[in-house]
């Protein structure tokens, strides 16, 4: 009796290839794709890397994130699949086949799906794994020497979940089944399609939404703002898009059919009311393929252009291949200075390395409150004022001050100072805890001081910086405090060995703190820091491309079932209107336009979204160090047009699916 | 004078690869005059669905010719069929074939459209033929709203929106209760005294004891004929009752 059910099943999944075999696939894709995940974030060579904290977490959000996809994929295929098919298990019925007789080739229909699917997922997981893990190795400047195996634990889990998924699938099919009696299964297919009424109230709070959306994204300011207002934007754009495809749509459409003169002409009648259902039936899904490829385009852009704009990025940031900052309790005399100088030139010849450039500074930084011209220590315990009124002063003497910005300044005499601040210092004197200094002159302001990211977020107007003649004076106003003794290197070499070069370099620092009375030393190289956004924009560029092409997927099988469905609807009509005297051609050309503006709103819209959004994007995208807005803008007119050409293909190819189920 | 000639017609179907061959009409000749009402009867295989076909030029004889108003259709090419079809002809199915997506009154204009009217004038003329129909009321109802006696008389509002020659009628009662039949022949008989010219094939000896002719046909070959002359509906059926039964002993 078994195999009578099975064979049964067999016949089922033959019967209905057409829709079978793209979920097949999709189960394969998706099984391939959480395998790989899952085996490559679970390398356990992953771990003994140096630096794989931000990497794990990154593959980590990839696994959950494919996972997800992978169930919401699959149910949608299966509750279409179903959709499709109630005709035939009400035949079944009223054959004289009892539900439970029905549940059991659904069973074994879910057994084969299943099979297939992890099979044929693990074959293609396991192949492409090595390849995808060496895509990912390459993007992050890992090691290749990773050893590749067949994941146990990654062919488990993959067969876990997947096997969940499909149960819970068959319980939801059951459940239609034993809802329903066989009348309704027979006629579920074919069932009144009521005209669609146009809701104004949603319509219009879907354009509010959307507007809102494009709003807030267009008038941000600032990166926090940006990222404060992002996700709101987000999801007033989301809801709106719905709310766009669903109600907006359709007003617009019976607006049209309002007006008589423009509806009752052959092209408009048809397509218009024809619009009408499609927009009914399809706006869930064209809102879904929308939000989609904006995700697709988003992901993929953003990533892409942190890679590629990655090198500018750490020549901006980085402005010098190494810089160190001493903090040592009193000012280094000349001694010490050109003792320490010497030690560096003895690094670099050990490594054979040719320093290009050296400069050394000393600076004195306070954190203070100010009041107009007069600069007071930040007191916590003062309530009058919070962290959000703090400053920062910088003092340094006219020697370090040229030797730090490269310009040479006047004389200044003993008890003056010189200031530099963008904020249009306009006193004649300075006030500096509690000391009166007359103010000669204003200088330039100095461009990328060790502290940037520090001065960059208080947004640099709540910086000072005061120029004194010599040590003493100095010494004078920081009584006691700390000074920085900065160091700014470039140097030539490839990238391991000016990276060999900053680590020796640090351990000779090391090596000479106490005998100059410093403990703390914070040094930043070039070469280390490219290691390390390598890995994470590497990271985030894999991640993406993955799960770009994941989302691309489900939009394809969106579209692809969307034809089809649409094929069956539109046969019956076709055939219709041929026997009433329309000519195939203009059939054929009527329901070509439908197609064309059903299939191409999506896309539209989510470039007029990506449009949208490209004044926030780029305010977030400098927190992740991307302030090159051309280059952003390249990268997102590339993954467009790279996904307007792979979008317009499967137009092509499921359009021929479409016309041979209506021509048939 | 003659509004349809059928001249020898005759169809042969051949298998797909051409091992079998069915004939399903053959030497098939008879007329139709203007203003008549014929009814077609014949068993199912009897080539009733050929003949339609080939007669609303959406087939083609392997042999014969058709004319209608004197042109012969056969010869018509296909870029221009469609529209003699809405231009020259109106049917009406068993099945109704309204498309679900348009009301009622967008069902009937349909042709008028695709002849590219003005709205004034669709609507001119579409007044009088609902209010005849009796569906003047449910003109903005849809299809799936109505029921199946109402979708009938939309259709055939659709068909005679046009002013057609000839008015192709396929089993129009098949799908309809006796008393929608009833209402449905009413209005056949109603329009064919005004002029209409309409052919009607039917199993259904209700719906042919209505028409003025019947033609019997078997194995693709007119049979018999029975005109009505000054026989009532209810003598015209005995008649064609007779006939079908020494037609069935045959």
């Amino acid at each position: 009796m078994n195999t009578l059910y099975c064979r049964l099943a067999m016949t089922n999944l033959k019967n209905n290839r057409q829709f079978y075999l793209p979920y097949i696939l999709v189960g394969i894709v998706s099984a391939a794709m959480f395998y790989i995940m899952r085996a490559i974030q679970g390398n356990e060579g992953i771990d003994t890397m140096r630096g794989s904290a931000t990497l794990e977490i990154v593959l980590t959000l990839g696994l959950v994130i494919v996972g997800i996809c992978a169930c919401i994929f699959l149910f949608y295929t299966n509750s279409f699949v179903m959709k499709r098919r109630r005709k035939e298990l009400g035949v079944y019925n009223i054959l004289g086949m009892e539900k439970k007789h029905i549940a059991k080739v659904m069973a074994w229909e879910a057994v084969i799906l299943y099979g297939f699917s992890v099979c044929g997922g693990l074959v293609f997981g396991i192949a492409f794994h090595k390849l995808a893990a060496m895509l990912l190795y390459k993007m992050t400047g890992l090691s290749e020497k990773i050893p590749f195996s067949v994941s146990g634990w990654g062919c488990f889990q993959t067969a876990e979940l997947f096997g969940i998924v499909y149960v819970l699938m068959l319980l939801y099919n059951f459940l239609q089944v034993k809802l329903a009696n066989p009348i309704a299964l027979l006629h579920s297919s074919n069932a009144g399609e009521r005209e669609p009424k146009a809701n104004w109230i949603s319509a219009g709070l879907g354009l509010a939404c959307i507007l809102t959306g494009y709003y807030l994204a267009v008038t941000v300011h600032g990166v926090l703002e940006a990222v404060n207002m992002f996700f709101a934007a987000v999801i007033l754009v989301i809801i709106g898009t719905y709310a766009l495809f669903m109600s907006v749509s359709i007003a617009a459409l019976k607006l049209l059919k309002k007006n008589k003169k423009y509806y009752y002409q052959t092209t408009h009648f048809i397509t218009v009311s024809g619009m009408l259902y499609r927009m009914k039936r399809n706006a869930v899904g064209l809102a879904s393929i929308c939000i989609l490829s904006t995700m697709v385009l988003v992901m993929v852009s953003t990533t892409m252009s942190l890679y590629v704009g990655m090198e500018d990025f750490l020549q901006e940031e980085f402005e010098t291949e190494v810089s160190v900052s001493l903090y040592l309790k009193n000012i280094p005399d000349d001694a010490e200075r050109e003792y320490l100088l010497a030690q560096i030139e003895e690094v670099a010849q050990q490594q054979n390395r040719k320093m290009t450039q050296v400069s050394e500074y000393v600076d004195a930084p306070f954190i203070t409150y100010n009041e107009e011209n007069n600069v007071k220590h930040f007191d916590k315990s003062d309530g009058s004022y919070d962290y959000a009124d703090c400053s920062i002063l910088y003092v340094m003497t006219k020697r370090d001050y040229e030797s730090y910005t490269g310009k040479t300044i006047r004389e200044i005499a003993q008890g003056n100072v010189m200031i530099a601040s963008l904020t249009g210092f306009e006193w004649e004197t300075i006030n500096i805890f509690g000391k009166e200094y007359p103010v000669l002159e204003k200088v330039d302001f100095p461009g990328g001081s060790p502290d940037k990211q520090v001065t960059e977020s208080l947004g640099n107007r709540y910086v000072i910086y005061v120029i004194v003649a010599d040590d003493g004076q100095l010494d004078e106003i920081r009584t006691g405090t700390a000074v920085q003794y900065h160091f700014n290197i470039e140097i030539d070499g490839t990238q391991a060995e000016r990276k060999a070069f900053a680590s020796a370099l640090k351990e000779m620092l090391v090596s000479c703190g106490e005998q100059l009375g410093f403990d703390t030393i914070i040094s930043t190289s070039r070469a280390e820091q490219k290691e390390i956004y390598m890995e994470q924009n590497g990271g985030f560029l894999f991640l993406g491309l993955f799960l770009g092409s994941m989302f691309l997927m489900i939009t394809v099988l969106i579209i692809y079932y969307k034809q089809i469905s649409e094929g069956f609807e539109d046969r019956e009509r076709f055939a219709i209107m041929t026997k009433v005297g329309l000519s195939r051609d203009v059939v054929k050309a009527a329901i070509h336009t439908q197609m064309r503006t059903v299939f191409f709103m999506p896309i539209t819209v989510a470039v007029i979204h990506l449009a949208m959004a490209f004044p926030m994007l780029k305010l977030i995208m400098q927190i992740f160090g991307l302030a090159n807005a051309s280059l952003f803008v390249g990268c997102l007119i590339a993954t467009t047009a790279v996904f307007a050409l792979i979008y317009f293909i499967v137009f092509r190819v499921t359009s021929g699916s479409y016309y041979q189920i209506v021509n048939r | 004078m003659s509004i349809l000639e059928v001249k020898n017609i005759s169809k042969i179907y051949t298998t797909r690869f051409g091992s079998t061959k069915v004939q399903a009409l053959s030497n098939m000749n008879f007329t139709v005059e203007e203003g008549e009402y014929v009814a077609i009867m014949g068993e199912s295989g009897s080539g009733k669905t050929t003949l339609l076909n080939i007669l609303a030029s959406l087939d083609k004889p392997t042999g014969g010719e058709v004319l209608l108003n004197d042109k012969n259709i056969t010869l018509i090419r296909e870029k221009e069929l469609s529209a003699f079809r809405r231009d020259n002809l109106g049917f009406v199915f068993q099945d109704f074939n309204l498309l679900d997506n348009f009301s009622l009154k967008d069902n009937i204009l349909l042709p008028l459209v695709l002849q590219k009217k003005t709205v004034s004038e669709m609507e001119a003329r579409l007044k009088p033929i609902a209010e005849r129909l009796g569906i003047a009321e449910l003109l903005e109802k849809y299809p799936y709203e109505v029921s199946g006696g109402q979708k009938q008389r939309t259709a055939i509002a659709r068909a005679i929106i046009t002013n057609p020659q000839l008015i192709l009628a396929d089993e129009p009662t098949g799908a309809l209760d006796s008393k929608a039949s009833a209402g449905l022949l009413k209005v056949f008989r109603e329009i064919n005294d005004d002029g209409q010219t309409i052919l009607m094939v039917t199993h259904s000896l209700n719906a042919a004891s209505h028409a003025n002719r019947v033609l019997f046909i078997k194995d693709g070959e007119v049979f018999h004929q029975l005109y009505r002359g000054n026989l009532t509906n209810e003598q015209l059926y005995v008649k064609i009752s007779d006939t079908l039964t020494v037609l069935s002993k045959n």
